[in-house]
């Protein structure tokens, strides 16, 4: 991360500390990967179906403008996969009138079953990306992982990537993610949590921080149902302790505020909503106990 | 296998509603004045079809692999598939039903009439249901909230294309062979109706 991202994200926190009290610990806008350090904003853009437009250039042009406005509210990380049909093509060419993006943390996927095929699938993602070289690459659904594993990390060795994952998603294969976590050196972790679907709390979590993984949490909406479920009721009034005023600022400040969690990722297509999502960075943190009160909220609806 | 069958369709459908809707918009701006054409073939073979003449079977079945090749082609290869990554395994449906209906124009149609008897209650199903796929259809996705640049006609969108070929093959299918004509458009139709069984329903 580059000395003005740095500066920027710091500011956001300090802004963050300023609305501290006794319910609630104030958060930086931005959270470290655990390998290294780097700090990296705790709201991302994932690129599922909201990429996906094909040609469309009309679309495009809203999406180009979409992720200016990503940018310009402190976002970072940009995850997608060659599995999101037209998305990565999409990414690059709305990347490419943004240049330069001092702040993307490009990160995808490599999604094949045949390990040879690994390499020259990520150089196509490349090309379709238009990056010098990606942030980040993750092993897609723990698909082939010991093979494209063996390739990430050379590349890595060979400074051509920052950092190797692996994800999963709906909490499937979680004892092999485990195994993963446990074996490999792996510096990223991606899979589901929210509100709802808290099974990673048990031990993928702890083991994410006993190891020194930087956690992505994607489906943090269970794509869109789950704020669309919560918008049918209001929001508690203790929302506004934690500096609260739409469904999806809650929803994401409560995974974000889980102390191993490095970043969750929503996908939207609109401005208004991306605006309420990126809205998760500011203002006052929930606690523990916060973070109970906004289960039992939620169950209780 | 456990791993797949924990995914609903909804999870494995990687474009939105919108997306898919604006690719009948896109298609048809692009093929605009074309669709003139198209549908005063499809109106020209439906006329046929009432009329019953021998003669005018081999341009009816012609008609329908035209309309295949044009929807396959044009929509499900150029549009389609820039969103959906299945789709290019879905134009094979389009080829064996054009070679099935060739083949059927061919071997059956130029002599005898393929025709159900007139007063036949298939007959009237398969115009009936004909007429629906081409005039109905597009009023009814309108009235569902479809932009009209967006509307899917026969001969261009293949759902609708598929429910006319279904009722031309029911209205001129003599032979027990006519069954083979409605494996294609079947199949393509619960694709589709699986596609927007995931939409939500706003």
């Amino acid at each position: 991360m580059k000395r003005r991202q740095f500066l920027k994200f710091t500011s956001l926190g300090l802004l963050a500390a300023t609305a501290l009290n006794s319910k609630s610990w104030a958060a930086p806008a931005y959270k470290t990967i655990p390998s290294s350090g780097e700090k990296i904003p705790m709201i991302g853009m994932g690129s599922f179906v909201n990429f996906n437009v094909g040609n469309d250039e009309g679309i495009l042009e809203q999406r180009t403008r979409l992720l200016k406005d990503f940018f310009n509210l402190g976002g970072g990380m940009i995850d997608s996969s060659p599995m999101y049909g037209s998305s990565e093509r999409n990414l690059g060419y709305c990347i490419e009138k943004l240049k330069p993006v001092d702040t993307l943390f490009s990160a995808t996927k490599v999604w094949t079953s045949s390990v040879e095929d690994g390499p020259s699938e990520i150089e196509h993602s490349r090309q379709l990306w238009g990056v010098d070289n990606f942030d980040l690459l993750q092993v897609h659904n723990l698909l082939s992982w010991e093979g494209h594993l063996q390739t990430l990390f050379e590349m890595k060795q060979q400074g051509r990537l920052r950092y190797v994952g692996i994800t999963t998603s709906h909490g499937r294969r979680h004892s092999d993610v485990e195994h993963v976590m446990k074996t490999q050196p792996i510096d990223f972790v991606q899979a589901t949590y929210n509100i709802l679907d808290r099974e990673v709390e048990q031990r993928i979590l702890p083991l994410a921080k006993e190891k020194g993984i930087a956690f992505i949490a994607n489906r943090p909406f269970r794509r869109s149902s789950l704020i669309d479920w919560a918008k049918k009721y209001p929001l508690p009034d203790f929302a506004a302790e934690i500096d609260c005023k739409n469904w999806a600022a809650f929803l994401l400040k409560f995974i974000v505020s889980h102390a191993s969690v490095t970043c969750a990722i929503p996908a939207t297509s609109r401005q208004d909503h991306l605006a309420e999502n990126m809205g998760a960075m500011q203002g006052v943190m929930p606690d523990a106990a916060m973070r109970q009160r906004m289960i039992d909220y939620v169950e209780s609806l | 296998m456990s791993e797949w069958s924990s995914y609903s369709l909804h999870d494995l459908l990687i474009f939105s509603p919108e997306s898919y809707f604006r690719l009948f918009e896109r298609s048809n701006q692009a093929f605009w004045p074309f669709q003139l054409a198209v549908i005063a073939v499809a109106l020209l073979m439906f006329y046929l079809a009432l009329v019953r003449t021998v003669r005018s079977q081999l341009f009816i079945l012609s008609g329908l692999g035209f309309f295949w090749l044009v929807s396959g082609w044009w929509f499900v290869y150029r549009f389609y598939t820039q969103i959906n990554t299945m789709a290019g395994w879905y134009l094979w449906l389009f080829v064996v039903q054009i070679v099935l209906l060739l083949l059927y124009a061919i071997l059956d149609s130029r002599k005898t009439s393929l025709y159900r008897p007139a007063g036949d209650a298939m007959l009237g199903l398969g115009m009936g249901i004909v007429a629906y796929a081409l005039l109905i259809h597009p009023v009814l996705l309108w009235l569902a909230g479809r932009a009209w640049l967006g509307v899917e006609l026969v001969g261009m969108a293949p759902d609708p294309t598929a429910i006319a070929t279904i009722g031309f093959v029911l209205a001129m299918g003599s032979g027990r062979q006519r069954y083979w004509l409605l494996i294609m458009p079947v199949a393509w139709l619960m694709i589709s109706v699986l596609t927007y069984s995931t939409f939500p329903l706003n």
